[in-house]
């Protein structure tokens, strides 16, 4: 019966993931995804990637050009500087990472709660975001770091703090929308508890909405990471950072600017990269003439 | 009394509002047997969805119910947490409205079906095998193939089948359906109204419906309540509605229908607005729009007056009866 009928009606196949994910994101979207993953996989493989090691000094070598030996050249102290570049990726993608995990990890509960609960623990949640918004993170971050010693892990801790009700205000929001939805009631008369709803259900429809949010934390941590490295307060040297890279006092920008520049352009492209796919994720578009294009296609 | 399915007692609700605390619904009693079906008909905002949200306990936040709500012998306004959902999930299912927006739009068929029984049943497999059964009795013809689809796949005729198949899935007793096919066409609403009427026969289900529709109403229920900005007006077997209607508003409501037989120039209305549950007084929530009304009216409820089978809330019919006796059957004079 079952064989009849299907022969009869021609469903037509199901997208898979991967194709929805492209369509997503968009030719930027794609092509930034494209980059970033460039990037994550010359950070997993550095060490086969570069033929030097990035904390070798040759001071014979120092100032170097491009060449075929050393294709960035290399620092003041003769490092090759593709090879920290590429090092450098190592850092400045496992910071942000666990500031955005730790982050996710207090906001998606704590605005699941708030989300569900309404009344004074939704209100509690509510002020305790208000009273972090107000701090400034990268103020937070050299707070702790002025007070615990500068280093990676008391400016991911604070940054985590910090970053908490950006994500925790999106959770709280998109989960409000669905509590609102009548499947939620539905479920509710059907006996399904207040966790599974919100864990089974409600997470995974907010789902891309929460990870849209979370790439672009990702990118504004990365850039607050760089600049507490610029300052001397995060990543300490020699460990190779792009925002030690920038902050590299010897490398004099007048007469040798090419590892500032090449750390910049880095640091920059990949912020751009995340912030693309994170508002194609989180379902916004990046531009105005890309909206009109949307709107166009969805049109006709 | 025990062999009753569900009874409400003298149930009011009471919500909160920017100015104090609005009276949805006033003292609603209403019981129902095994096998019973009960419609509830009324106008928007009549509070029929709320008198079943007091049963499901699907109230607004903040808000207060008096009187008894009591399922299978258990007061069931009493019940919170884990005791409350083994109720929704063994004796009490409610069906809604609107199939689309009722059903998780990320979940399969399959997922929303079990997800019902999760915890009633630890075999998987089983279930899945007596969800499928249910979806071909419902009429759905390739139940494998639509129980891996994704809601937005099925039509809405469609969903609703698989909504009411994966509420008998549960095996309740007393099924609540909310306006169950104001969403569907006409004829797919018959084919699932006949499905669902024959399965509450065999099961011996309890059926509480309501709708606005008072043919429907009379055409599958056993008894016909109308409601009234949260009170109840009259109750009456659906037989004796359609001959021997008593309240002048339930009388309104039937001559408000279009007949199929001739052609009218204009439909007979009732003047007026509906009165909101809120605007009561102390007097007949119809007084303004009754064109039969007495003096009395304004100032004092009615009581109940007929037998448990048929009874109404009317000071004119109260004051026209036959002392002798409390039954009034027939067209009474107007």
């Amino acid at each position: 019966m079952s064989a009849q009928a299907a022969a009869v009606v021609r469903v037509p196949p199901r997208r898979g993931w991967f194709r929805a994910l492209g369509s997503t994101l968009g030719l930027p979207g794609r092509v930034s995804s494209a980059f970033l993953l460039l990037v994550v996989i010359a950070a997993v493989l550095a060490p086969a990637l570069t033929p030097t090691d990035p904390n070798t000094t040759n001071l014979l070598e120092s100032f170097q050009g491009f060449s075929a030996q050393h294709w960035l050249g290399t620092d003041s102290t003769g490092r090759d500087i593709a090879a920290r570049l590429i090092f450098g990726a190592r850092t400045s993608l496992l910071g942000p990472a666990a500031i955005v995990v730790l982050a996710l990890a207090i906001s998606v509960p704590l605005g699941l709660v708030a989300a569900w609960t309404r009344g004074w623990r939704a209100g509690l949640v509510n002020r305790a975001v208000d009273v972090v918004f107000a701090v400034p993170g990268l103020l937070l971050a050299i707070l702790t770091v002025a007070i615990f010693g500068p280093g990676l892990a008391s400016a991911v801790s604070a940054l985590a703090v910090a970053y908490t009700p950006f994500l925790a205000r999106v959770v709280i929001s998109a989960a409000e929308a669905q509590r609102r939805q009548p499947y939620v009631d539905v479920l509710t008369v059907q006996g399904v508890s207040p966790v599974r709803i919100m864990v089974r259900h409600v997470l995974r429809n907010i789902g891309p909405i929460v990870v849209g949010q979370a790439t672009i934390t990702f990118a504004y941590a990365l850039l607050d990471l760089a600049a507490l490295s610029f300052l001397g307060l995060g990543v300490q040297a020699p460990q190779s950072d792009w925002g030690v890279m920038v902050s590299d006092r010897d490398a004099v920008l007048q007469d040798h600017p090419q590892q500032v520049v090449i750390a910049s352009v880095v640091i920059v492209l990949t912020v751009l990269a995340l912030l693309v796919v994170g508002a194609r994720l989180g379902g916004e578009t990046v531009t105005r003439r890309g909206a009109a294009r949307r709107r166009r296609k969805e049109r006709s | 009394m025990n062999d009753h399915v569900v009874e409400l007692r003298d149930v009011s609700l009471f919500v909160p509002t920017d100015h104090g605390e609005a009276q949805l619904l006033d003292r609603i009693s209403l019981t129902l047997a095994r096998g019973e079906s009960l419609a509830i008909v009324g106008e928007s905002g009549s509070g029929k969805s709320m008198t079943l949200r007091t049963i499901s306990r699907l109230l607004p936040d903040g808000a207060r119910t008096t009187g008894d709500v009591v399922v299978n012998g258990r007061r069931v306004d009493q019940l919170r947490g884990s005791k409350l959902r083994a109720m929704r999930r063994s004796e009490v299912a409610t069906v809604f409205q609107d199939p689309r927006s009722a059903i998780n739009p990320i979940q399969r068929v399959e997922d929303f079906m079990l997800e019902a029984v999760r915890d009633a049943r630890g075999d998987r497999a089983g279930a899945r095998d007596a969800a499928m059964q249910l979806l071909l009795r419902m009429g759905i013809r390739d139940p494998e193939r639509r129980m891996g689809q994704y809601p937005f796949e099925l039509s809405g005729g469609l969903l609703q089948r698989v909504m009411i198949a994966s509420v008998l899935l549960a095996g309740p007793d007393l099924v609540l359906a909310d306006e169950p096919t104001t969403a569907l066409d006409v004829t797919t609403q018959s084919d699932v109204l006949a499905i669902t009427d024959e399965l509450r026969q065999e099961r011996g289900v309890a059926l509480l419906f309501v709708t606005h529709d008072l043919d429907l109403a009379m055409a599958i229920c056993d008894r016909v309540m109308v409601l009234y900005a949260g009170r109840v007006l009259e109750i009456a077997s659906a037989t004796e509605l359609r001959t021997g209607a008593q309240h002048p508003y339930t009388r309104g409501l039937l001559a408000s229908r279009p007949p199929l037989e001739r052609r009218l120039e204009s439909l007979p209305v009732i003047e007026g607005v509906p009165t909101l549950a809120t605007e009561v007084g102390e007097g007949c929530p119809f007084f303004d729009r009754c064109a039969v009304r007495l003096d009395v009216c304004g100032s004092r409820m009615p009581e109940p007056v007929g037998d448990a089978r048929h009874w109404v809330r009317c000071h004119r019919v109260e004051a026209e009866a036959v002392p002798s006796s409390s039954v009034l059957v027939g067209e009474g004079e107007l």
